[in-house]
C-alpha cells in the first residue's frame, strides 16, 4: 500500500488529541477486547489515571516506552537526570477488581448478618453478573529496592548520545473467571432439570520477573524537524522467566434430575516454569513549543515466552451418572471414588481424577501492546496527559480491551504533586484515580521522595459503584542521581 | 488590556483553574477514602437443594435374584419368565449303612431236665418150693398112686434187687414164669410184696390153674407207677385138689422173674449213663434284619451251663446255623460238669457264617451225657441242667435277606427363609415339592420326612412326607427324585413358615424282598426343594412391616447447624407399577421400636396416606398388561425433618402396605416397580452456620 503524504500545516495540540480521540474511540467502539499492562502501575501512574505513556521518564520510561529515556522533557523544566539508580524504595500495587459486584453491592449485601437475600435481591445480584461470569483479578507489583532495585533500575547514559536503562521486572497475578451459574447455584440453590454449567472456569496465574536493557536515542527525522523539537527512538531487549499456570480449557456441569443426577465436568490446565525475551520499540517527540510530549510504544513486539522448564499438561475431570443422595449414605461406599464414575485411566487400579496429558512445553508470549500517549503542559506546574493503550491478545494481567485515558498532575508546590485520572475501558473498565506524592527532593545526586499514593477505581468512577480498585503506594524512594 | 495585564490575567485564570483543581483533588481524594468498605459479614440467603433421592426400578427378576442366593433364598424366575416360590433345604448328607447291620439275639436261660430215668432189667435168681415145704413134711416116694388130699398152701420167698435201693417206676414189669413140677395140678397167685415198705403189696397176679408135672404158667407184675424198694418177694398161694398121684422124689414148684428194663422218675441206686439233648432258638428282637445269609464280621455268644443233676456229666454245646470258615459247626463240649458247677463257653463268632433255619432267630443245642455212677445215687427225672446264652451284638459283614424298615438316620436340618413379614394374607394357589436323593442301598427302601415350620407370627405347621425309593448300588448310585403330592403341603407353604426344619428318617427295605446288602451300601439325602408358581391371591389388605431401623446423628454440632439452618423440605415421588399388587409405602419413625408401626411420632407422608399406586392392570389370567403411575408431592416442616435429628436418635420403619387382589395374579420377571424421588430442601445459609462450619 502506498502512501502520499500532502503536506499541510502542522496539526496543533489540541488537534492531536481530538484526533488521538476519535481514534480510541473508534477502536473501542469496534473492537470487543481488553487491555491492562504488565508493569504500568507505578504509583504516579495509577494517580493518572495509568495514562503515563508520555510522562515515564528514567528507568520507569523502560515500562512504556524507552524511546522516553532520550527525552529531555518539557520546555523550561530541568532535564531528566542522564544517570538514575533507584537504589531504595518500599511499595508496591496491589490490584484487585472483579467484573459484577461493586462496593456499595457488597456493603449492601455482604456486610450485615441480619440482612435477608431473597427474591428480587438475588436476581438483581444475579443480574449484575454478566452472562460470561464473574471475573475477577489479583495483581501485585512489589516496588522494592535495596541497591538492587526491584521493578526499577537504573538509567544511564552511553556513547553516542544514547541512554541506556536496565530494569528488573517482578509481578505477580492471578486472574480467574467463574460461569455465571455457580452464582446462581449459590444464590438459588439448584432446580431440577435444569443444566448448570459451572465448570466453565478459567483463570490463569503467573509470577514472572526479569531484566530489561533499554537504549534510546534522539533522532530527529527531516520531515519531523518543522514540527517537533525533539524526536527519538528507542527500544528494549527483555529477558524475563517464571511460573506459569493457566486453564487451557474447561467445561461441563450437572444436572440434577429426581431420579438422578449426572455430572460432567472437566478442566485442561497446563503449567510450567519458562523463559523469553521480548523487544520494545518506541518512538517520542516533543513539540516545538516543548510543552507537549507524544510517546508511541509498541511493548512486547517481537516477543517469545517458551515454558518448557518442568511444563506438563492436566486434565481435571469428574463424571457420574444417576448420583442420588442415597449413594453418598450408603456407609459401604464411603469414598469420593466410589461415587463418582471416574475411570482407572492409568490402569494401576485407582480411580483417577486426573491425568497428565503430556509434558509439552507451550508457548504464552506477554501481548504486544501499543502505548500511545500524549502529555502536555500548559503552564509549569500542570501536566495533564492522555493515553491510548491497546494489547493484541491476553495474559498475564494485559487485557486486550483497549483503554483510553487521562489525568492531570498539578503541583502546588514541587515537591507536592497531587493527580487525578480518568480511564475508560480496558480490564478495569472506567476508573478514576487521584493521588499525591510528597517529593522528590534533590540533594546533590540524591534524589528523596517520602511518599507516594495513589488510588484508582474499577468498574466505575466512584468507590462506591466500583468494583474493584488499585492500590499503590511507595513509602520511600531514593535514587542516585 | 497591556500584554502584562492580559499576562497577569492567564495567570490569575491558571491560579483559579488550579485552585479548582486541587479541590477537585482533594475532594475526590476525601471521597475515595471516605468511601467505607465494610468488613464482610455473611447475610441470610435461602436456597434450595434438589437431591436426587431416588431412582430405582426393581423388576420381579432382580428381587428373585436377590432372594435366590445365600442361605434365605426363596424366590427363582421360571423358564417361562414366570416367578416362582423356590427355597431349598440342603442336606448333601450320605449316610452308610455301616455297622448298622447288626443283631444282638436276644438273652435267654434254658432248664433241661433230665427226663425218663433208664434202668436196665436185670434177671431175678430161679426160686424152687418144693413140695415138702408146701405139705410141711417129708413125701415118701411112691410106686403107684397114691391118694393126696387137697390143701391149700402159702408161701412167701424173698426177692432182692441187685443195686437198687428205690426206684419210682414209670414204666416197668416183672415177668414171671411158674412151673409146676408137682403130680397134681395147683391152683397159683403171685403177691409181690416190698419188703423194703413194710411188706406191702405191689402187684398181685393170678396164675390160675397149672398142669402137674411141668405145666407152666407166666405172668407179669405191672410196675408202671410203682414205687419199690430194692427189696422185694414174691407171697406164693395156692391150692391143690385131692388127686391120687404118684410121688417121684421131692417135686417143686419153680419160679424164674425177670425184671424189665425200666423207666423211672427217681431212683436210688446205681445209674448208668443217661443221656438227654435239647433244641433252643435265640430268637431276635426285631424282624427289622432277616438274615437267609450273613457273614458275621464282629460277635460272639457266651452260654452259661450249670449241672443241677447229681451226676458228673458232659456237654456238648452246638450253634446250629453257624459254620466256621471251614464249614464246621459252631460246638463246643464240657468235659466234666460236676454237680451244682458252672461253666462258660464263649464262641468267637467273627467271620462265621450265619445261615438260620428261620431268619428271625438263632438255634442252640446241647447234649447232656452223664457219666455211670459206681455207687448208688438218688436222682430224679426232673433234675436238670440249666443253659444261659448271653448274646453280643453280631455285626454283619454282608446279608442277604430282608430287611424290613432298618434305619438310617440322618441329622435334621433347619433353615430360615426370609420371607418379608406381613406377609401372612398371601394365599398360594398351587405348591410343590421336591426331594432330591441318591441311593447306595440295595434294598427298595422309604423315605420318611418331618417337616415343621413357624411362620413370623409363631404359627405351626407340619408336614410328613412318606416315600418308597428303588434299590440301588455303590457301584451304580440311583437318582430319586420323589415328588409327593400331599394335600398338606399348600396348606403348609402357605403359612409362609420362615423357620422351617426337616428331619428325615430313611427306613432300609420293605420286609418283602429278598436282596443282598453290605455295610458300604448308602443313602444321600440331597436336597428338599419347595416350589410354588407364584400364582397367589392376596387375601386381605397386608402390611408388612421390616424391622425398624435406629438411627442417630450423633454430631451435635451438625444437628445445632442443621437446626438453626433448615428451612423446610419436599419430597416428590413418581411410582410406576407393574405388579399386579396396589402398594403404598410410607415412613414412620418413633423413640422407640415398639412404636414405629404403632404410636410414630412423625408419618411420611404427614396425612397417612402413604406414597402409594394402584396395582397393575391384568388380563383374565391375572397377568399385568399395563403400568400404573402416580406422582405425589409432600411437604415436609423443618419440624418434620428435624424429628431425624433428635438427640438419642430414633427409629424408622418403611411400612408397605399391599392391598388384596380380587383374585389369582402371576407376577413375572418382567414386572417392575419404578420409583423416583426427589427431595428439595430449602437451607439458610447465615452467619450462624458459616461461624461454626
Amino acid at each position: 500500500m502506498m502512501i502520499t503524504y500532502t503536506k499541510k500545516s502542522a496539526p496543533s495540540t489540541v488537534s492531536w488529541l481530538r484526533l488521538l480521540m476519535v481514534a480510541v474511540v473508534a477502536v473501542t467502539t469496534l473492537t470487543d477486547i481488553r487491555v491492562e499492562g504488565l508493569n504500568d502501575t507505578a504509583t504516579r501512574a495509577i494517580g493518572l489515571g495509568q495514562a503515563y505513556t508520555a510522562l515515564a521518564r528514567g528507568p520507569e520510561a523502560v515500562f512504556w516506552n524507552p524511546a522516553n529515556l532520550a527525552l529531555r522533557g518539557f520546555e523550561g523544566e530541568k532535564e531528566p537526570k542522564k544517570f538514575t539508580w533507584e537504589m531504595l524504595s518500599l511499595g508496591g500495587t496491589l490490584v484487585a477488581e472483579n467484573n459484577s459486584f461493586s462496593v456499595q453491592t457488597y456493603n449492601d449485601n455482604f456486610t450485615d448478618p441480619n440482612h435477608e437475600i431473597r427474591g428480587a435481591v438475588k436476581s438483581d445480584l444475579l443480574g449484575d453478573i454478566p452472562s460470561d461470569g464473574l471475573k475477577f483479578n489479583v495483581d501485585f507489583h512489589p516496588v522494592v529496592a535495596a541497591l538492587v532495585p526491584i521493578n526499577g533500575g537504573i538509567s544511564f547514559p552511553l556513547p553516542g548520545d544514547i541512554r541506556a536503562a536496565v530494569t528488573t521486572t517482578a509481578a505477580w497475578g492471578i486472574e480467574g473467571e467463574m460461569p455465571k451459574d455457580m452464582i446462581e447455584l449459590m444464590l438459588f440453590g439448584n432446580e431440577f432439570d435444569r443444566q448448570y454449567d459451572i465448570a466453565k472456569w478459567n483463570g490463569s496465574q503467573w509470577a514472572v520477573g526479569g531484566f530489561n536493557f533499554a537504549g534510546a536515542k534522539a533522532w530527529m527525522p527531516s520531515v519531523l524537524k518543522d514540527h517537533l523539537r525533539e524526536f527519538t527512538v528507542g527500544s528494549t531487549l527483555k529477558i524475563l522467566g517464571g511460573i506459569y499456570t493457566e486453564i487451557v480449557r474447561s467445561d461441563g456441569g450437572f444436572i440434577s434430575r429426581p431420579q438422578g443426577t449426572n455430572l460432567d465436568a472437566y478442566a485442561v490446565t497446563q503449567g510450567g516454569g519458562g523463559v523469553g525475551f521480548g523487544l520494545d520499540l518506541g518512538v517520542a517527540g516533543t513539540t516545538r513549543d516543548g510543552k507537549t510530549v507524544v510517546s508511541i510504544g509498541m511493548l512486547n513486539l517481537l516477543d517469545t515466552f517458551n515454558w518448557s522448564i518442568k511444563s506438563r499438561q492436566d486434565s481435571v475431570f469428574a463424571k457420574a451418572s444417576n448420583l442420588r443422595v442415597t449413594k453418598f449414605l450408603d456407609p459401604e461406599l464411603p469414598k469420593i471414588e466410589e461415587v463418582l464414575e471416574n475411570d482407572d485411566i492409568d490402569g494401576d487400579g485407582e480411580v483417577d481424577f486426573n491425568t497428565k496429558l503430556s509434558d509439552d512445553s507451550f508457548s504464552r508470549s506477554l501481548p504486544a501492546m501499543l502505548r500511545v500517549g500524549v502529555a502536555h503542559q500548559p503552564i509549569e506546574r500542570l501536566t495533564v496527559v492522555g493515553n491510548f493503550d491497546q494489547a493484541f491478545s491476553d495474559g498475564f494481567g494485559v487485557s486486550s480491551t483497549p483503554r483510553i485515558s487521562t489525568g492531570a498532575e498539578y503541583r502546588l508546590v514541587p515537591w507536592f504533586p497531587t493527580r487525578i485520572g480518568l480511564s475508560l475501558g480496558g480490564r478495569g473498565g472506567s476508573s478514576l484515580g487521584v493521588g499525591l506524592a510528597l517529593g522528590p527532593w534533590d540533594v546533590s545526586h540524591v534524589q528523596f521522595q517520602l511518599l507516594d499514593l495513589a488510588f484508582i477505581t474499577r468498574g466505575g468512577l466512584l468507590p462506591g459503584v466500583s468494583k474493584g480498585f488499585v492500590l499503590s503506594a511507595t513509602a520511600v524512594r531514593v535514587n542516585f542521581i | 488590556m497591556s500584554y502584562v495585564s492580559r499576562a497577569q490575567s492567564r495567570e490569575h485564570k491558571w491560579e483559579r483553574r488550579t485552585r479548582a483543581f486541587c479541590a477537585l483533588a482533594i475532594f475526590t481524594i476525601v471521597a475515595a477514602t471516605g468511601c467505607t468498605v465494610k468488613s464482610p459479614k455473611v447475610p441470610k440467603i435461602d436456597f434450595t437443594v434438589s437431591i436426587s433421592v431416588a431412582d430405582d426400578t426393581t423388576t420381579i427378576q432382580e428381587l428373585a435374584q436377590d432372594r435366590s442366593e445365600g442361605a434365605s433364598r426363596f424366590l427363582k424366575i421360571d423358564t417361562d419368565g414366570q416367578m416362582a416360590l423356590d427355597f431349598q433345604t440342603a442336606f448333601n448328607e450320605r449316610v452308610d449303612v455301616g455297622d448298622r447291620l447288626r443283631v444282638k439275639p436276644q438273652a435267654n436261660s434254658f432248664n433241661t431236665q433230665l427226663g425218663e430215668i433208664s434202668i436196665p432189667g436185670q434177671e431175678i435168681p430161679d426160686i424152687s418150693i418144693t413140695m415138702s415145704d408146701l405139705l410141711g413134711g417129708e413125701i415118701p416116694e411112691t410106686d403107684f398112686a397114691v391118694p393126696i388130699d387137697g390143701m391149700g398152701f402159702e408161701t412167701e420167698v424173698e426177692l432182692p434187687l441187685e443195686n437198687v435201693t428205690s426206684l419210682s417206676i414209670e414204666e416197668g414189669g416183672l415177668d414171671v414164669s411158674l412151673t409146676n413140677g408137682l403130680p397134681m395140678p395147683v391152683t397159683m397167685r403171685l403177691l409181690l410184696i416190698d419188703l423194703g415198705n413194710g411188706g406191702a403189696a405191689v402187684s398181685e397176679i393170678d396164675l390160675g390153674a397149672i398142669a402137674p408135672d411141668g405145666g407152666v404158667a407166666t405172668g407179669s407184675f405191672d410196675l408202671d407207677g410203682k414205687t419199690i424198694s430194692g427189696s422185694l418177694a414174691f407171697s406164693v398161694v395156692g391150692g391143690t385138689q385131692d388127686a391120687e398121684v404118684q410121688i417121684q422124689g421131692d417135686p417143686s414148684l419153680d419160679i424164674s422173674a425177670i425184671l424189665r428194663e425200666m423207666t423211672v422218675s427217681e431212683a436210688t441206686a446205681l445209674i448208668p449213663q443217661q443221656v438227654f439233648t435239647d433244641n433252643q432258638v435265640l430268637e431276635f428282637p426285631d424282624d427289622r434284619i432277616q438274615v437267609t445269609r450273613a457273614m458275621i464280621s464282629e460277635g460272639a455268644i457266651t452260654l452259661e451251663v450249670r449241672n443241677e443233676i447229681p451226676i458228673i456229666m458232659s456237654v456238648a454245646l452246638t450253634l446250629d446255623d453257624l459254620r466256621d470258615r471251614e464249614g464246621n459247626a459252631q460246638t463246643f463240649v464240657i468235659d466234666q460238669l460236676s454237680p451244682d458247677e458252672v461253666k462258660l463257653v464263649r464262641f468267637d463268632l467273627t467271620e462265621n457264617e450265619f445261615a438260620p433255619l428261620d431268619p428271625l432267630s438263632m438255634r442252640l443245642s446241647y447234649q447232656a451225657t452223664t457219666y455211670p455212677t459206681d455207687t448208688q445215687v438218688t436222682i430224679k427225672s426232673g433234675g436238670e441242667i440249666e443253659v444261659s446264652a448271653l448274646t453280643e451284638n453280631l455285626v454283619f459283614s454282608r446279608v442277604e435277606g430282608i430287611l424290613n424298615r432298618l434305619e438310617l438316620p440322618f441329622e435334621p436340618v433347619s433353615r430360615t427363609v426370609d420371607f418379608p413379614a406381613g406377609l401372612n394374607n398371601v394365599a398360594l394357589g398351587s405348591t410343590s415339592l421336591s426331594v432330591f436323593a441318591t441311593s447306595a442301598v440295595g434294598f427298595r427302601s422309604e423315605m420318611s420326612l418331618l417337616i415343621t415350620g413357624t411362620n413370623q407370627l409363631g404359627q405351626s405347621g407340619e408336614l410328613v412326607v412318606d416315600e418308597v425309593f428303588e434299590r440301588g448300588n455303590p457301584s451304580a448310585p440311583v437318582s430319586i427324585v420323589i415328588d409327593p403330592d400331599p394335600e398338606e403341603l399348600t396348606a403348609f407353604l402357605n403359612l409362609l413358615p420362615n423357620s422351617i426344619t426337616v428331619d428325615p428318617d430313611v427306613l432300609v427295605g420293605d420286609g418283602v424282598g429278598t436282596e443282598t446288602i453290605e455295610p458300604d451300601h448308602w443313602v444321600r439325602l440331597d436336597s428338599v426343594v419347595f416350589g410354588a408358581p407364584a400364582r397367589f391371591r392376596i387375601t386381605d389388605d397386608t402390611q408388612i412391616q421390616p424391622e425398624p431401623i435406629r438411627r442417630e446423628f450423633s454430631d451435635d454440632e451438625a444437628r445445632r447447624r442443621i437446626q438453626s439452618n433448615l428451612q423446610e423440605a419436599g419430597v416428590t415421588t413418581t411410582i410406576e407399577n407393574h405388579i399386579p399388587l396396589g402398594v403404598s409405602v410410607s415412613i414412620q419413625v418413633a423413640r422407640t421400636a415398639e412404636d414405629v408401626y404403632t404410636s410414630p411420632i412423625l408419618t411420611i407422608p404427614t396425612d397417612g396416606s402413604g406414597f402409594s399406586v394402584n396395582a397393575a392392570p391384568v388380563d383374565g389370567e391375572g397377568k399385568v398388561i399395563g403400568s400404573e403411575k402416580k406422582e405425589t408431592t409432600v411437604k415436609l416442616s423443618a419440624e418434620d425433618v428435624l424429628v431425624f435429628l433428635e438427640e438419642g436418635g430414633v427409629y424408622t420403619g418403611v411400612l408397605i402396605k399391599i392391598d388384596g387382589t380380587d383374585g389369582d395374579v402371576e407376577l413375572f420377571g418382567t414386572d417392575f416397580i419404578a420409583v423416583q424421588a426427589g427431595a428439595q430442601i430449602v437451607v439458610e445459609l447465615n452467619e450462624d452456620l458459616v461461624e461454626r462450619q
